[in-house]
């Protein structure tokens, strides 16, 4: 899915969706719902208040 | 459908023109703080030009002719460059909420209150100046005082889009 279908998709600007994905705003609880909702998956997996670990490091814990 | 419901629609409907004319990707390359913070110098620098043209014919420096000329032009560059400034920033500034999303809409809260500063400084000046003339007995000359009340006022309408070009998120 592109920004702009998943802006779309929630009812925002493209340029929001990127500002989210570098972290450089903060969404409101009604758009991170919509988000999650978009993309079926739990809001946790999408937004949560510590920065999520990198793909890599994901794996290679899974692996340990 | 009533007329009010008729109203509503066709005023939504001129808010999404405008807003999807203040965000056309023809503009694109003004989207950046570099270009957006030339093009707010540019308009800065027009006021400053505005202020000596209204003064020039008061002190007999140049013919009315020529004072009507200057400002025609001047008034075309001004539309033009503050057009730029405002598809700069997807007119984030002038659009209301209801076409905005909630980030457009905090940024329009932060600009408003970016604006309400400077103007608020310039009314500061501005009392200051006519107590000090008063308090010296200075008559003011008309074209002086024509002069700050013209540009004063521009900077109040253009304060928002300014203030909007010169934040980074804008």
């Amino acid at each position: 899915m592109s920004r702009r279908e998943l802006a779309d998709a929630v009812g925002v600007h493209y340029q929001t969706i990127g500002y989210l994905e570098r972290r450089e705003y903060s969404p409101s609880l009604v758009l991170a719902l919509k988000i999650a909702e978009t993309l079926d998956v739990p809001v946790d997996a999408v937004f949560a208040l510590a920065p999520f670990d990198s793909m890599a490091d994901q794996i290679y814990k899974e692996k340990r | 459908m009533s007329q009010a419901q008729d109203t509503t629609h066709e005023q939504a409907g001129k808010l999404e023109r405008r807003a999807a004319r203040l965000d056309d990707p023809m503009f694109e390359k003004y989207r950046s703080p570099r270009p957006r913070r030339r093009l707010a110098v540019a308009m800065i620098a027009l006021l400053a030009v505005e202020a000596i043209i209204v003064v020039l014919p008061g002190i007999g420096a140049i013919p009315i002719w020529a004072f009507l000329a200057a400002m025609a032009v001047l008034i075309i560059v001004f539309v033009v460059v503050l057009g730029m400034l405002k598809a700069s920033t997807r007119g984030v500034e002038e659009l209301p909420e209801e076409v905005l999303d909630e980030r457009q809409a905090q940024i329009r809260g932060r600009v408003y209150s970016g604006a309400y500063r400077v103007v608020s400084v310039m009314a500061i000046v501005l009392a200051a100046f006519v107590l000090v003339t008063v308090a010296v007995g200075w008559a003011v000359p008309e074209f002086l005082a024509i002069g700050i009340a013209v540009v004063a006022y521009q900077l109040v309408i253009i304060a928002p889009t300014l203030v909007a070009a010169l934040q980074h998120d804008a």
